[in-house]
């Protein structure tokens, strides 16, 4: 079934449907999650969070204004900023991600262990920065998201998406080469 | 693109060239777990229909303020027109006396 349709029948009140709807963007979901810097528990909840938002406010989503996947987005965006805006969640927040697969590192390829230690050292790198620097980051690398979106979702112009992915990109490279 | 994969073993990730940072970020890391999506259902299913219908149309504001409202422009013209009163009183009082 195509998304629109089935988005159609989610909106009837069709919870099938909507669960296709999940299947097809949990993953952009997850990624983004992850490369707000956030634990897999945690990522895990803000995702659930997000899907139920998104079927209880389906009535208030406007095809018209923006792809479903960038509404989706901007749910989860609103969730983990408030996350991150608790208390007790610290900028340096250890990326001591309990990765379900790290249980089969022993059995690896050398090249697949070393992605996933550089990936480690990329999420821990991310949780230093700024909420606003990795939320852009995490929008603009995510299945190539338009610029346009990015704008959207994050509710500044374009040019200023660009300066603000400038700039964390720069923190991000800084954050690398002094690891904590 | 550069494959992430395919960069020196022993290059450290800050040293890594911009196109493999970019390459590194936009790799997915991992996807999200089977069971996500009957997860979700799940709780779906389980938390009440009201919990999760769309809130009503929020009201403009409660009951006791409009009433309030309506008192006190009620008050108002009231006093408004106590006031042209008294003035008509006065011209008439001043032009009686003279």
């Amino acid at each position: 079934m195509r998304p629109d349709t089935l988005l159609h029948h989610a909106r009837q009140g069709d919870r099938q449907a909507f669960g296709q709807l999940v299947r097809l963007h949990q993953d952009g979901v997850f990624g983004f999650l992850w490369r707000m810097g956030l634990r897999r528990a945690v990522i895990d909840e803000l995702a659930q969070e997000a899907f139920l938002r998104a079927w209880a406010h389906l009535d208030r989503y406007d095809p018209a204004r923006a792809a479903f996947s960038t509404w989706l987005l901007a749910i989860c965006r609103h969730l983990a900023l408030n996350e991150l805006g608790r208390a007790g969640h610290r900028l340096e927040q250890p990326a001591d991600d309990e990765d379900p697969a790290a249980a089969d590192d022993a059995g690896s390829p050398p090249e697949a262990l070393q992605h996933k230690r550089r990936q480690q050292q990329l999420h821990a790198a991310l949780a230093r920065l700024p909420a606003a620097q990795r939320s852009v980051l995490a929008l603009a690398y995510l299945r190539e998201l338009p610029l346009a979106d990015v704008a959207r979702i994050e509710g500044i112009s374009e040019d200023a998406v660009k300066q603000r992915l400038h700039r964390a990109r720069l923190a991000l490279r800084a954050a690398l080469e002094n690891p904590p | 693109m550069t494959d992430p994969h395919r960069t020196p073993p022993g290059l450290p990730l800050a040293s890594l060239p911009d196109t493999d940072l970019d390459a590194l970020l936009r790799s997915a890391p991992g996807p999200a777990p089977e069971d996500f999506a009957d997860r979700v259902l799940q709780r779906l299913g389980a938390q009440p229909q009201a919990a999760l219908s769309p809130p009503a149309a929020p009201q403009a504001g409660p009951r006791w303020r409009h009433l309030a409202e309506r008192a006190a422009l009620v008050g108002a013209a009231a006093l408004g027109v106590g006031q042209v009163l008294a003035f008509i009183f006065g011209l008439w009082a001043a032009t009686a006396t003279a």
